[in-house]
């Protein structure tokens, strides 16, 4: 990992187009600043890991949903919540 | 009652206090709103997420206080906000909001849960957000026991 070290006001390029800025340091937290055009995707990190868990987590593996159905429907055609609360 | 198309289980009726509502969607799925939840004893405890607009996503989900009973609430505020709730504190689960995890498979039949970033709705707006935590006290991928899962694999 590249490591640079920065104070506040200062700033760092990414690439042509990125500017990464320090505007401010807390005692645990830096306020950072970035500017990107508006295709590059900018997002926390843990927002990243969770799209990519949401997306994996549609891709079941098969018969985990005919068990799931299978025992919904051995309960009669309707799924309704409410009766269950 | 509003009848909603599903890949997995075909047309179903859902009760209206059922939908749910994601202002902003969730991450990967920004643009997807509307879900229904889905509590049923038959597959319990396992909660499934349907979206009402598109019959192929659905979302199996657990209640975070079965996975973790100790679990520590990390709602940011700009996510309370969503929510309708107070942003000084931590609502008050099963009371003000319900928080489930969204399980992913892991191979070879074993599922893990999101804890990083659970489902956290109004317990009576019915309005959701995927509350991604700041902090890293949860992982994304939270091993889920297998006794939990009999009625997926079986």
């Amino acid at each position: 990992m590249l490591v640079i070290r920065r104070r506040p006001g200062e700033s760092l390029r990414i690439g042509d187009n990125v500017e990464v800025e320090i505007l401010d340091i807390e005692a645990s937290q830096v306020k950072i600043g970035i500017r990107a055009p508006r295709e590059v995707i900018v997002m926390r990190s843990e927002i990243y890991l969770t799209a990519e868990e949401n997306r994996s987590a549609t891709k079941l593996p098969e018969g985990a949903m005919e068990n799931l159905a299978r025992r919904l429907r051995a309960l009669g055609p309707d799924i309704d919540c409410r009766r269950n609360r | 009652m509003p009848l909603i198309d599903t890949r997995d289980f075909g047309a179903i009726q859902i009760d209206p206090a059922a939908e749910i509502v994601f202002p902003f969607g969730i991450p990967g799925f920004d643009c997807q709103h509307r879900f229904a939840l889905l509590v049923r004893e038959a597959i319990a405890p396992v909660v499934l997420l349907q979206s009402m607009d598109h019959p192929g996503l659905c979302f199996l989900t657990i209640a975070v206080s079965i996975l973790d009973p100790a679990y520590q609430s990390g709602i940011a505020p700009e996510d309370l906000r969503t929510l309708g709730l107070d942003e000084s504190r931590q609502p008050r689960e099963g009371e003000e909001a319900l928080y489930l995890a969204i399980l992913s498979p892991a191979g070879s039949g074993a599922f893990t849960a999101n804890l990083l970033a659970p489902v956290v709705i109004h317990s009576h707006t019915r309005v959701a957000v995927q509350a991604v935590r700041h902090d890293r006290l949860y992982s994304h991928r939270h091993p889920v026991a297998g006794e939990l899962l009999e009625r997926l694999c079986s």
